[in-house]
């Protein structure tokens, strides 16, 4: 079943939690909505769960308007952040609730919770009440339970902040292959942007209750639509400077920094004289040798050796910081204090304009 | 910090917590021991030994209807408490509405009305209106006065219930009424259980209201032994206070027990 939401607004007297929030969601795909805290993106999942009334917008799941039906009428699994594990009910009563709801019969009803509990992991747990279960269990037990009722929306309200980190990676890329395999369409509302982009198909990005990108992981990646999804999504140095000449999708910026790069981008781009900011990410740039023209000019700070890479933590000569991803081994005996060349790879820069 | 019993400390401790017990327990004691003398009148330490005051308590069948009466009515008078003080309580933590503070506040005053302007208010208001007749004045009386008891106990543990367990339950398909019953009931059980437990006590030992409204030919226990003791202090009275007291002590122990043996089976 297809999701698409519609125009989508929600305010509290003059704060407005959503604004004009419109996206579709494809059977079996899978949207993250992310951003930071108080950005809409836990309203906008509530308002398709039915626990929040839309100010205005529609809802249509399957072709047809669920803005204003009940939550308990309309069909979809929630997995809460915190679980909202029932506490008086062991693991198997929590994951037979919707079906009792539903008015399976005991057979059917034992048999699919089995299914759930063998699906999960959790087969041994079916008698302990939540209280007795690990962080992880309780997670498993609330997946199963919303998973269980086959719903044909999945949401999940940030089920994986609670865990682990080791556990996070994990339970993300099984709820994934879960989703998947129950074909469900599902929401997804994180402010990890590693979560969102390892498991969602496409992500939209929230500032303020409103959209700022929609598209797929590597889109508003390589792509960003502005500084704010730039700067949210991955690591990002933005260094400024102004345009110097303009030819159709190319342009010349001279940098503060003393360079100039060549610049293409099917993005923004501004007339001669705008002066702005040019995104550069850290593994975009990479160590030259001294000399080399077109190389910016850096006093290291500080290096963190992280094993496949090394962030190398600079000062360029206009005084802005920049961190670079570069592998170990070009660092070549490089220590704080040193000066380096960085050579920039110009088809990964993006232009935003000083407003 | 533990303090050994042997120190001086200790031991001034020791004596102080036997003190307040004795305080506090010494009269019950007093109460139960006194008609177990053989004297006609109330004397303690008792002086002889008899059973024939708590004999006579038991037969005179005035102590076992009035204790009935009361019953009925203090079971009555806790089940619409109940009903009224946690319909309230969920109104009153799950609704914001203009006026909440004050309805609260409406709510919670009985707790503070002096019981003998509520018990001739109530007589003036039912001798004018005829609006209730018969056991259901005191109920009436009663339920005013056990509501904020009920509703005392049940806010605290409503607002600090999860709400994200309401909406799971609506979100697996249960109906808003159905989500209360399955989920928030249960959940909040034991509060609202402590608060009913509180009514009940509160109109089975009430007398005030019970002096006014009770129908003249069916008084309550309470009423009863306060008749018994304006006529003249026989010591079967105070074996109806024993047997009470007893019948106290034996459902605390049965509770005991039965909640310690649901806890060791869980």
């Amino acid at each position: 079943m297809d999701i698409e939401i519609n125009h989508l607004r929600k305010t509290y007297g003059s704060a407005v939690a959503v604004s004009d929030l419109s996206a579709k969601v494809p059977q079996g795909r899978m949207l993250a909505l992310l951003g930071p805290s108080g950005c809409g993106k836990t309203t906008t999942l509530r308002m398709v769960a039915g626990f929040i009334e839309p100010t205005s917008g529609s809802i249509r799941a399957g072709g047809s308007d669920i803005t204003r039906m009940p939550a308990h009428k309309r069909d979809t699994g929630l997995v809460f952040q915190n679980y909202a594990l029932f506490p008086h009910m062991s693991a198997a009563e929590n994951i037979a609730f919707g079906l009792r709801r539903r008015g399976v019969a005991r057979a059917e009803r034992e048999q699919r919770v089995g299914v759930m509990l063998d699906k999960l992991k959790l087969s041994g747990l079916a008698d302990r009440l939540p209280r007795q279960l690990s962080g992880g269990q309780q997670q498993r037990v609330a997946v199963a339970r919303a998973l269980v009722i086959n719903p044909s929306i999945l949401l999940l309200d940030e089920p994986f902040s609670n865990l682990d980190a080791k556990l996070r990676e994990s339970t993300g890329l099984e709820m994934s292959r879960l989703q998947r395999e129950f074909g469900l369409t599902s929401i997804f509302v994180t402010h990890d942007q590693t979560e969102a982009m390892s498991i969602a198909d496409t992500i939209a990005v929230m500032k303020d209750g409103e959209l700022q990108q929609l598209g797929s992981a590597s889109e508003i990646y390589e792509r960003p639509a502005n500084r704010f999804v730039a700067d949210f999504i991955g690591r990002a140095n933005f260094l400024p400077g102004r345009i110097v000449s303009r030819d159709g999708t190319r342009a010349s910026v001279a940098l503060s920094a003393g360079i100039t790069v060549e610049l293409q981008t099917d993005g923004d781009l501004g007339s001669v004289g705008e002066e702005g900011e040019i995104l550069l990410r850290p593994e975009a740039i990479s160590i030259a040798d001294a000399g080399l023209p077109d190389t910016l000019k850096t006093t290291i700070e500080q290096i963190s050796y992280q094993g496949s890479v090394a962030n190398l933590h600079g000062r360029l000569p206009d005084g802005t910081m920049i961190v670079a991803s570069v592998q170990p081994d070009t660092l070549r005996g490089l220590a704080p204090g040193d000066a380096a060349s960085l050579a920039i790879k110009v088809n990964a820069l993006r232009w935003f304009a000083r407003h | 910090m533990t303090i050994s019993l042997r120190s001086p400390l200790g031991i001034a401790m020791l004596v102080l917590t036997a003190l307040a017990f004795g305080y506090l327990l010494l009269p019950i004691l007093v109460v139960v021991a006194a008609p177990l003398g053989d004297t006609g009148y109330l004397a303690f330490p008792p002086q002889g030994l008899t059973f024939k005051w708590y004999a006579a308590a038991l037969h005179d069948t005035r102590y076992l209807t009035a204790l009935l009466v009361s019953l009925r009515i203090a079971v009555i008078s806790a089940i619409i408490a109940c009903t009224l003080g946690v319909s309230a309580a969920y109104a009153l933590t799950r609704f914001d509405f203009p006026g909440r503070r004050l309805l609260e506040a409406v709510f919670l005053s009985p707790l503070i009305l002096p019981t003998l302007v509520l018990a001739v208010g109530l007589t003036l208001f039912f001798t004018r209106t005829g609006l209730l007749v018969g056991p259901w004045k005191l109920v009436a009386g009663h339920v005013i006065v056990c509501t904020p008891y009920v509703l005392r106990v049940s806010l605290p543990v409503l607002r600090r219930f999860d709400r994200s367990l309401e909406e799971a339950a609506r979100n697996l398909g249960a109906s808003p009424v159905a989500a209360f019953f399955l989920v928030v009931l249960p959940v909040v059980r034991p509060g609202i259980v402590a608060g009913t437990v509180l009514a009940f006590i509160t109109s089975f030992d009430e007398v005030v209201l019970a002096l006014f409204l009770a129908e003249p030919g069916a008084p309550t226990l309470p009423v009863t032994i306060y008749s018994a003791v304006q006529l003249g202090f026989e010591p079967s009275v105070a074996a109806v206070s024993g047997l009470l007291v007893l019948a106290t002590l034996g459902f605390m122990l049965v509770y005991h027990l039965s909640s310690s043996f649901g806890r060791s089976r869980n």
